[in-house]
């Protein structure tokens, strides 16, 4: 399959999606749409797959880790920090500017969020690490 | 030739000429050796430096050694001080 074969092909499971958007919201049916988000991207996969030009190398691929943690960690401060300015409305239980204590008590799910995203960033460093021999003991 | 900054030295290639001699596109090279012809360009800028594997793979389809195409250069403490980088 050419690059712009596949490009069409994703340009029509994004039209799908926004379809499957609509329709949810329409008929009120969350799981639909989370459901569909998640085969969009395994089939996003699959098709990439059957590409025969390079689409992705050495380059793209530290390109890609960097952009990632750069992303990691610049949206993991602004969510902390959020989710603490949130967590202090939020115990007070009072109303801050256009905040109000329901809204505020996202706090927690967001921090729920953030530490769930430091828990799979350290388990991904730990199988990063054996996978290229970092530990061990040392033959000297 | 080209040159890119490390830490303590720089790297240099001569893909360009030996593209040249071999009358080879950087699309042809990078089909030949499993890159995008963007990643050519940029190690053929000094804007990125090839893995060990990918240097081997375009030293080999050149029928050379590695170290005919791929140098390494330590930059002098005095001349890291000139204000080569910002």
């Amino acid at each position: 399959m050419k690059q712009h074969t596949y490009f069409l092909l994703l340009g029509f499971i994004a039209l799908i999606e926004v379809g499957i958007f609509i329709w949810s919201v329409e008929h009120l049916e969350p799981l639909v749409m989370t459901g569909a988000v998640i085969i969009g991207v395994l089939a996003a996969w699959i098709i990439r797959q059957l590409v025969d030009e390079v689409v992705a190398d050495e380059r793209t691929h530290l390109i890609t880790e960097k952009a990632s943690l750069r992303t990691l960690q610049v949206l993991g401060v602004i969510l902390f920090s959020y989710a603490l300015g949130g967590a202090v409305i939020s115990l007070r239980g009072e109303v801050f500017g256009p905040f109000s204590y329901q809204v505020a008590r996202f706090a927690f799910i967001l921090m729920f969020i953030v530490f769930l995203m430091i828990i799979v960033y350290v388990i991904f460093l730990s199988w990063y690490e054996r996978k290229y021999g970092a530990g061990g003991e040392d033959e000297e | 030739m080209n040159e890119n900054t490390g830490p303590g030295g720089r790297m240099k290639n001569k893909i360009k000429v030996f593209r040249a001699m071999n009358d080879l596109t950087q699309e042809d090279l990078a089909r030949d050796v499993g890159v995008t012809r963007q990643t050519i360009l940029a190690i053929e800028k000094g804007k990125y430096d090839p893995s060990l594997e990918l240097a081997f793979r375009i030293s080999s389809r050149f029928g050379v050694h590695i170290e005919e195409i791929f140098t390494y250069e330590e930059i002098l403490a005095d001349e890291k001080g000139s204000g080569d980088n910002p």
